[in-house]
Order: structure tokens, then sequence, then C-alpha cells
């Protein structure tokens, strides 16, 4: 530790005082005080905010302007409180996840499970899809999360103790694909957000909200490869404190090759962006997920 | 050359796209032969279906060279 940057220990130090004061209130207040943060950045970040426009118009060119500045304005807001919310969320008890959360559609996973080939738990940068772990993890005793480090190593490991309760194990996204294969085989289930941009070495082009983006293959060469079926699931903020996780019917592998790799990679693009028309403010538009789309 | 050997040479091959008679020991699969993520995870999905093995995480994680992989497949061979 002695030698990490300066500016890590002065970010650790501002996200430690960051944590107390949030713990200090309660879960509802955090989720209203993220959410005055996201308008804050809102504000202030005007690249970002005109990026989010600009994917709004070309995503969703059947709203107006004014309908764009909403949404944007609520994605900011909305991501500001998730970010607030995951931290806050370090504190629930196995008793309070179940409190907070609905559930609908857990027969889907259930079935999914029935197969005996492991399952993927796949989920968008939509809603509140960090805490639905939590209620995953306790029902399932566990599962097994692809995620990224944070830049901060010290950051990193308070937020990988946080993701890690009620079983969950985090796989670091180097190596990932075959420590999720090792998964699978032993009947596991993995969780991942599959909506992020990928660089175009690593990725194939499908559509996504209409237009073509650099989406990661591997989800969809591991379930042909194991025959994993791939579960949808999509938390939601509800009320002032509470979540509602919504799953649905399996995207069960078929198709062979890179055909059969394409044809499934862009139904789960489909399946998320379909949930992305219904709550677009719930969304991460401000990532340049169409970048680099024409170099193939 | 050992069956391992070979098998491990031909899909080193054919995965990173480079001439066998041009893998060297030293070169790392990354850096030096471009293998991305998804193709380093076909590479070792074609090493366990030839050779009838499941790769551990722990051995998948020190598989960074081509001599890591070479070295590897000896073991097995040996076992």
């Amino acid at each position: 530790m002695k030698h990490a940057p300066v500016r890590h220990r002065l970010e650790y130090v501002a996200y430690r005082a960051a944590k107390g004061a949030i713990l200090a209130g309660t879960h509802e207040a955090a989720r209203r005080h993220g959410r005055h943060l996201g308008r804050l950045g809102h504000r202030v970040m005007a690249g970002r905010r005109r990026l989010a426009l600009d994917n709004l118009e070309k995503a969703l060119p059947e709203l107006d302007a004014a309908a764009r500045r909403r949404v944007a304005r609520e994605c900011f807001e909305h991501y500001g409180s998730t970010f607030v919310e995951s931290v806050s969320a370090a504190r629930f008890t196995p008793e309070e996840v179940e409190r907070r959360f609905t559930v609908h559609g857990w027969e889907h996973l259930e079935a999914a499970e029935a197969a005996g080939r492991g399952v993927f738990l796949m989920s968008g940068h939509l809603g509140c899809w960090e805490l639905a772990t939590y209620l995953l993890g306790l029902r399932l005793g566990g599962l097994q999360m692809v995620a990224r480090p944070v830049d901060n190593p010290w950051v990193d490991r308070d937020l990988a103790a946080i993701r890690e309760r009620f079983g969950n194990r985090i796989i670091a996204k180097r190596g990932a694909g075959h420590r999720m294969l090792n998964v699978l085989r032993r009947r596991g289930r993995v969780a991942i957000v599959i909506d992020q941009r990928v660089h175009w070495r690593e990725g194939i082009l499908v559509p996504f909200l209409g237009r073509p983006a650099w989406t990661s293959p591997v989800v969809a060469y591991l379930s042909l490869r194991t025959g994993a079926p791939v579960v949808p699931l999509f938390c939601f903020p509800e009320g002032e404190g509470g979540y509602r996780l919504e799953l649905s019917p399996a995207v069960v592998p078929r198709g062979e090759g890179e055909a059969g790799v394409e044809a499934l990679t862009g139904e789960y693009m489909a399946v998320v962006g379909e949930e992305i028309r219904r709550r677009p403010e719930l969304w991460l538009w401000m990532h340049r997920r169409w970048h680099g789309w024409d170099r193939s | 050359m050992s069956a391992n050997r070979q098998i491990a040479l031909e899909v080193i091959s054919r995965i990173s796209g480079t001439d066998p008679g041009e893998l060297a020991p030293e070169q790392d699969l990354v850096a030096d032969l471009g293998v991305d993520s998804p193709r380093a995870l076909e590479l070792l999905v074609e090493l366990e279906d030839r050779l009838g093995v499941e790769i551990s995480d722990e051995d998948a994680a020190a598989l960074n060279t081509v001599g890591d992989i070479l070295a590897y497949v000896e073991r097995l061979g040996e076992r």
C-alpha cells in the first residue's frame, strides 16, 4: 500500500468518508441523495450529457427533444442513486434483502436449472443489476459474477467485499471465459451483464437498439458449448427503498459455429434492448456503446 | 516430438494464425501472437477437446506463453 499513488490514497479517503456518511443514514435517504448526486453530474458532465442525448436520438428516434432531455437527466439521477445504493446495501442482512425485494418469474430460473447444464444469469447496465446479485446469491447459495475491477485497488477491495456477500464470488474479467466454462461444467451459475462495448478485436457486430454494436460472443459460445441456458433478468427500483426483480424465460442454445454464436448474441441484445425501451431512463446512455461500429 | 506437443503447436498455430515454424517458447499469447480473450478461450477449449482433459482454473491462469502451454501438455503426457 505504501507504494500506491497519492491519487489512490486520496480517493480511498474520500470513498471511506462518503461510505461512512451513507451508512449513517437510511437506505431510503441514500437513494434520495444518490439522485441528487446524479443530478449534479448531469449539470457538470457536459460531454457525457451530450453523449447521452446523441445516443438517445439515434436509438430512440421516436422521442422528441424534450423527452430525450428528460430521459438523459433521469438516467444520470438513476446512476447516481445506483452507485450510492450499492455502497449503502453493504448494511443489508439476509432478512432485509428478502424484505426489500419482490420477485417475478422465478420459475423461469428453476426451469433453466432443471436442464442440469449450469445457467447464465444475464442482465444489462439497466436498473439495479448489482443489487440483484444479493437476492440471487441468498436464494441460490451463491453465484459467480464477472466483474471488472475498479481502478483504485483499495476501493476495489472494499467493493469486492460488498459484492462477495451471500456466497457470491467474483470472476475477474481477465481469463473469465475459461473460468465461466468450469463453473458451468459444475452446474454452477454465472451472472453477467452483456451490454458493454468490447474492443473490436474481441467482439462481433450485432444489432443493438437499431445500430451495429461490438459485443462479446463469449456467452453465446459457452452456452452452445455447454448447453447452459441464458436466463434474462432485470432489477428495478421500486418504492422508496425496494426492488423488483423480473426473470424471463431462458434463451436456449441452438445453432452451431460462428453463425450460431452470432444469432444467439443478437438475441441476447434484442432482449436487453427491449427492456431498455420499456424503461430508458434506467440505462447507461452516457456510455460509448456504439463506438467503432464502422470498423470490421 | 511427442503427440501432445504436436497437438499443442497445431492448436496455437491455428488460433493465432501463426505458422508452426514461427512459434517460439518465449512468445506471449496476447502480446506477441495477438490472441484476444475469445480466441484464448477457444484455444483452451480446443486443447481440452484434443487432449481429452479439463484444464483447471489454476492451470489455465498459468498458460500465458507458448512455452507454458508446451510444458503443460508435456506434463500431461507424463501422467
